[in-house]
């Protein structure tokens, strides 16, 4: 009655818009653009916000040279004649249900690889595509509505997330630019984000639904602009955080990161699940303005009063596809080269010559911008439900490697103890396994027990040095965690002689030994947990290779599990072990640590903290990286000589060591190499793919200050 | 009518049949008691006639004191200064005027019968509503009288503008439906649409406003209610400050409010009598409450069963460990819980006073506790069943905490089949149902969605109530251009 019914405002557009232009934006772009354009990425997302508030300002011309209460349908009758825009318009029709198809595709695949694993793919595409069909039954007006008030539900928790991983970015990651791909890669990554930025052209069909439609250009710009930050933020977060060559290999890094990310006050272990709701609602938007505006197409040319056929037969059409799509990666990946090929030129294309003919006045100049635009169409055209009882959640787990086999043990918190029926001393249960590999031995668990394994909460990992340093066995393990997300990212990674005796010695822990080994490291006062070594950074140096790993490793100590030293893996390559002492002037020269504590040859023991440190590499020829250190001590008497004491002492050190272990296991404890592509581009370039050279010709030097403050009480 | 009495009366009685609780009575009046007439009520509604503190007596006694063309003059001008006494011109009218509870008077050679209040129909007197309560704000609620209850609304409406239109429906019922509303906000076709609806079935009859509301809804299949119901009335004023129309039924202690939103259910009357901050904090508890009430057993199925990763090791150790000897899966185990207090909440709400309270402590307590030691729920179950209820009694408007609490056990079993999923899929299923609701033209999801109708200003009442002063302009129900309701007086001097 008041309301205006099917006509929507300027906000609700904006936000229909952004649903469309975000949802596949941020699950396919981040990899595609990290395998064309590199670490150029941000670049190419940055050009194509640019070409794509261009498109809008097209749009916009197109919008305004539409006569009041014209169609899209009438205004390409009216440009190209009555047969050449039913032409376009069946083109425009294919376009959606292609495109609708693909994200129907891309939604049963979400769904079945992030929440429900084991559940059918057909059965997920058909019950979304039957909400989707409810949801067009109503009109624009009611769907622009469930976007409207969905918009800062789902932009709250993502920029909350965005904000919360932007502390783990790792600012190096994010240099050198122009040094990998080639122009090329950086135009086809500016093409590729103009591609997602153009389906803003789904405005032209919003014509007559708009309240006004001065409000949409700037909506679609708006669209876009909010979008391509959106983007850029995300880009720059995966890539500080992944690098670039781990991006590549994950199938939406974003839903990655969503599980990586640690919310303060730890009330939810993990977020992903939870984050997935936001590709649930945008690609679920994309798909149901596909349908919508295939079934409105197919209704203007062919169905005049039978739109629920149309809309019934659009969807039956998006369902084959996705299914088409699902059963042929080829398929789906033609498809997608299609949309970016084919499509995005023919989208931007019809509004220009659409442009082009109004300008025209004749009816000859007419037939040949038709045929013009067709000449230009055709060139271009080259979780299974488990209940909690029914589980078992180990909370640790040891792989060792044993005369060629796998052995695995388990440790598991005793739930009998835990709710206080049949109290045991212990306070976890054990599981073992052998077999000749980890995918056949992890496989045989479910078999050999009545209870199913889930892993989403185990704590640490923890591998027998022989299994870690069998390359084979090492990349075999980890290609099957990663194809069966299996293990969690952020699960921290330990090395020991025999990983099933460290397991062991849980009976000796008044807690279950996986949370042992996580309060281990969580309450170490000189460096941080985030800079304790995750199964992700053990994934991600398998294809970046380009830092220092120093993963620990335990021992028994009186029955005790303890930290006896830590493994140097660098550049993705083992390098065997290194003393606690190296490690901790590595996380020193690193700037990772936080606190020092050590005795002076008189006994006087010293405290450092307020660790700043700054690196720098020399401008000459030669690989020359200097580490400053700026410390403040507290104790020893306040004098300038014992400054200069401690500060030699440090610095004496760290160059011994330092020297030492470059000369003879080939580790940098500096790191270095992942601070040259942001500090020499050009030096970076050479070593890129000379790891081995640039640790030979390497030379550091150090300098260490130190500064007494008083002790107060 | 005619003037002989005679005909009046039998025409009268002929339609009246025998009915033993229609006392009718003839009798003598005039100065030589030489003037026939005939009185008839209904039993209970008239006094004792000869009581000088009954209308009726009082007007007998009058009349005895008069000749005969007296009498005439005086029913005929109501010289008597009876305030409601109405004259009717036919047996018919006569009859439906006696059947509102007032005594009918028939004269001998006057053609009019005269219809007198006297004690009326028993009714309920204005008790303080049991639904609806507030800490701040009046305790008055509507009673089963339509009459005392429009008197209600005009006592804290004291404008001329306030108007009362009446329609009948029910065709054997013939019961009062008043539509309330401000004349110069209303909009007119509001109130045409109002009466159409209300008219457009013949019905026997209409025994409480809640038929009057499902024969007038839009979507007969949403479990949202379309109309918002109230007991209370300085709701129902507020209501008709906004533009809106309040329906009331004779008999019935509960008005109907159109149109309605989302965000009108959620409100309470004193959240505009508290300061903005306090209302704003409890506007948003309730408004987590609804969804909570909704989704919460279902999430709990969803990270148990599905998601484990998503609750801290420590939370789901406990979870695991409190399960262990169930014998019920958790969706079975959670919906024989939810079914028991279901079950609990009708009970109590079924029996005497007293006992309603003890059904709910012994339901609550002693057999969820015996339940959980016995090991046939787990406690947690216990937990999320509980808060669920608590979020469902958050809702200040019980028609709509019902839906919450239907559409609860859809995502049931949503989330125990698909999880995670199955919660998206439902609440995308509910947005899309919700945002296709309307109330009378008004999307059932305002303001949150379509507020640039209103040009953003519904926003300032939403999920923050902002304070009184920011909230110049009246809702979009009200007409266009009477949308102003505060403004600071142009002669006003602030002393310093």
């Amino acid at each position: 009655m008041f309301s205006k019914n099917n006509k929507i405002s300027g906000r609700q557009i904006f936000r229909l818009l952004t649903y469309d232009l975000l949802g596949v934006g941020t699950l396919l772009l981040p990899a595609a653009l990290a395998k064309t354009s590199g670490r150029n990425g941000m670049l190419s997302i940055g050009i194509g916000i640019f070409t794509g508030i261009a498109f809008t300002l097209l749009l916009g011309r197109v919008i305004a040279s539409m006569q009041e209460g014209e169609s899209y349908l009438t205004y390409l009758q009216r440009c190209f004649g009555k047969i050449g825009g039913k032409i376009l318009l069946f083109v425009y029709f294919i376009y959606y249900l292609f495109l609708g198809g693909y994200c129907t595709y891309i939604f049963g695949h979400l769904i079945i690889t992030e929440l429900l694993k084991e559940q059918s793919f057909y059965w997920i595409c058909a019950g979304i595509l039957l909400l989707a069909v409810y949801g067009i039954f109503q009109g624009i007006e009611g769907r622009a509505r469930v976007y409207e008030i969905l918009f800062w539900f789902l932009m709250i928790p993502l920029f909350l997330m965005l904000f919360f991983s932007a502390e783990d970015v790792e600012v190096p990651r994010l240099f050198p630019l122009f040094t990998e791909g080639t122009q090329n890669g950086l135009l086809q990554g500016i093409y590729m984000s103009f591609g997602i930025f153009s389906l803003s052209g789904f405005s032209l069909f919003l014509v007559p639904s708009a309240v006004n439609k001065k409000h949409i250009q700037k909506a679609c710009t708006m669209a876009v602009l909010f979008c391509g930050v959106v983007l850029l933020v995300l880009y720059g977060i995966l890539q500080g955080i992944f690098g670039v060559n781990s991006m590549q290999t994950l199938e939406y890094p974003a839903v990655t990161l969503m599980s990586m990310i640690q919310i303060p006050g730890g009330f939810l272990q993990r977020q992903d699940a939870l984050m997935v709701a936001i590709w649930f609602y945008t690609v679920f938007a994309l798909l149901s303005s596909s349908m919508f505006y295939a079934s409105e197409t197919i209704k203007e040319l062919l169905l005049k009063n039978k739109g629920k056929v149309g809309i019934f037969l659009s969807g039956a059409a998006l369902f084959g596809i996705s299914v088409w799509c699902y059963r042929s990666q080829t398929f789906a990946d033609r498809l997608l080269e299609s949309f970016f090929m084919v499509a995005t030129p023919f989208v931007v294309g019809i509004p220009i010559l659409a442009q082009v003919c109004l300008l025209c006045k004749t009816k000859l100049k007419k037939t040949a911008a038709l045929m013009l635009s067709f000449g230009f169409v055709c060139l271009l055209s080259g979780c299974s439900t488990m209940e909690l009882e029914n589980r078992n959640f180990p909370l640790a787990m040891g792989i060792d490697k044993d005369d060629e086999e796998c052995r695995i043990s388990y440790k598991f918190q005793d739930l009998a103890a835990l709710s206080g029926q049949n109290s045991s001393a212990n306070s976890g249960t054990d599981f073992f396994i052998r077999d000749k590999d980890f995918y056949t031995a992890m496989t045989k668990y479910a078999n050999d027990t009545n209870k199913i394994l889930d892993y989403n909460h185990m704590k640490v990992l923890v591998l027998s040095k022989a299994f870690f340093e069998d390359e084979k066995s090492m990349a075999y393990f980890l290609e099957v965690c990663e194809a069966e997300d299996l293990i969690a990212r952020n699960t921290l990674l330990f090395l020991a002689e025999d990983a099933g005796e460290i397991l062991a010695l849980d009976k000796n822990l008044d807690r279950t030994i996986g949370s042992y080994l996580e309060e281990l490291i969580e309450s170490r006062e000189d460096y941080e947990l985030k800079d304790a070594v995750t199964l992700g950074d053990v994934y991600n140096e398998k294809e970046n290779k380009e830092q220092l790993l120093l993963i620990p490793v335990l021992a028994d100590k009186g029955g005790l599990p303890v930290v006896q030293s830590y493994y140097a893996c660098a550049f993705g390559e083992t390098k065997g072990e290194i003393g606690i002492e190296d490690a901790v002037l590595s996380y020193l020269s690193q700037g990772k640590l936080k606190k020092l504590s050590f005795t002076l040859a008189d006994g006087t023991p010293v405290s450092i903290d307020r660790i700043t440190v700054k690196n720098s590499f020399s401008r000459g020829e030669e690989i020359s990286y200097h580490t400053r250190i700026s410390l403040e001590t507290s104790v020893g008497a306040e004098s300038a000589t014992a400054e200069k004491e401690i500060a030699k002492l440090v610095e004496n050190t760290l160059k011994k060591s330092a020297q030492t272990l470059l000369k003879e296991k080939g580790v940098d404890i500096t790191n270095s190499f992942y601070r040259l592509g942001m500090s020499n581009r050009e030096k970076y370039k050479k070593y890129q793919n000379k790891r081995t050279e640039y640790i030979g010709e390497l030379k550091q030097s150090f300098e260490v200050k130190a500064l007494f403050v008083a002790t107060h009480p | 009518m005619v003037k002989e009495l005679s005909k009046n009366k039998a025409d009268f009685l002929q339609l009246m049949g025998e009915s033993a609780d229609i006392k009718k009575k003839s009798m003598q009046v005039g100065i030589g008691r030489d003037v026939a007439c005939f009185i008839a009520y209904v039993e209970v509604t008239g006094g004792s006639f000869m009581f000088e503190n009954s209308v009726v007596g009082r007007l007998l006694n009058q009349l005895c004191t008069m000749d005969k063309k007296d009498i005439y003059a005086c029913l005929e001008k109501n010289a008597l200064g009876i305030s409601d006494a109405t004259l009717f011109e036919t047996v018919e009218e006569a009859a439906i005027g006696m059947l509102t509870g007032d005594v009918i008077l028939f004269i001998d050679g006057f053609d009019k019968a005269v219809k007198i209040p006297d004690k009326g129909y028993p009714a309920m007197p204005v008790k303080e509503p049991d639904s609806e309560k507030v800490i701040r704000g009046s305790k008055e609620g509507f009673a089963d009288s339509i009459k005392v209850n429009t008197a209600l609304i005009r006592k804290r409406l004291r404008t001329p503008n306030l108007r009362v239109k009446e329609v009948r429906v029910g065709v054997r019922s013939n019961t009062n439906v008043d539509m309330v509303y401000m004349e110069d906000l209303a909009e007119p076709a509001l109130l045409e649409e109002i009466e159409r609806r209300l008219t457009r079935y013949e019905i026997d009859g209409i025994l409480d406003s809640g038929m009057l509301e499902q024969l007038s809804e839009e979507k007969w299949y949403s479990p949202f209610p379309q109309i918002q119901t109230t007991q209370r009335p300085d709701r129902a004023a507020m209501a008709i400050l906004e533009g809106r129309v309040v329906v009331l039924s004779d008999n019935s202690p509960t008005g109907l409010i159109v149109p309605a939103d989302y965000n009108s259910f959620i409100k309470t009357s004193d959240d505009y009598y508290n300061r903005w901050e306090i209302a704003s904090f409890t506007r948003f508890l309730r408004y987590l409450a609804a969804f909570f009430a909704m989704t919460l057993p279902g999430i709990y199925l969803a990270v148990t069963n599905f998601h484990t990763q998503v609750l801290p090791t420590t939370l789901l150790l406990s979870f695991a460990a409190a399960r262990q000897g169930v014998p019920f899966p958790a969706v079975v185990e959670l919906l024989l819980m939810e079914l028991s207090f279901e079950l609990l909440r009708e009970a109590g709400l079924r029996l005497p006073g007293p006992m309603g309270s003890t059904i709910g402590i012994v339901g609550g307590l002693i057999i969820g506790q015996a339940a959980v030691e016995a090991n046939i729920v787990s406690p947690i179950v216990v937990i999320v069943v509980a808060f669920t209820a608590l979020c469902s009694f958050a809702i200040p408007n019980e028609e709509f905490a019902t839906a919450f609490r239907l559409v609860k056990f859809g995502f049931i079993f949503l989330c125990a089949w698909l999880g995670f999923y199955g919660f998206l899929y439902g609440l995308l299923l509910v947005l899309i149902h919700l945002s296709h609701l309307k109330s009378f033209g008004i999307p059932y999801l305002m303001p949150f969605v379509g507020a640039d109708l209103s040009g953003y200003e519904d926003e300032r009442d939403s999920l923050i109530r902002q304070p009184l002063f920011f909230m110049k302009k009246r809702p979009i129900y009200a007409r266009k251009e009477q949308r102003t309701r505060l403004r600071k007086k142009e002669n006003h001097v602030f002393k310093k």
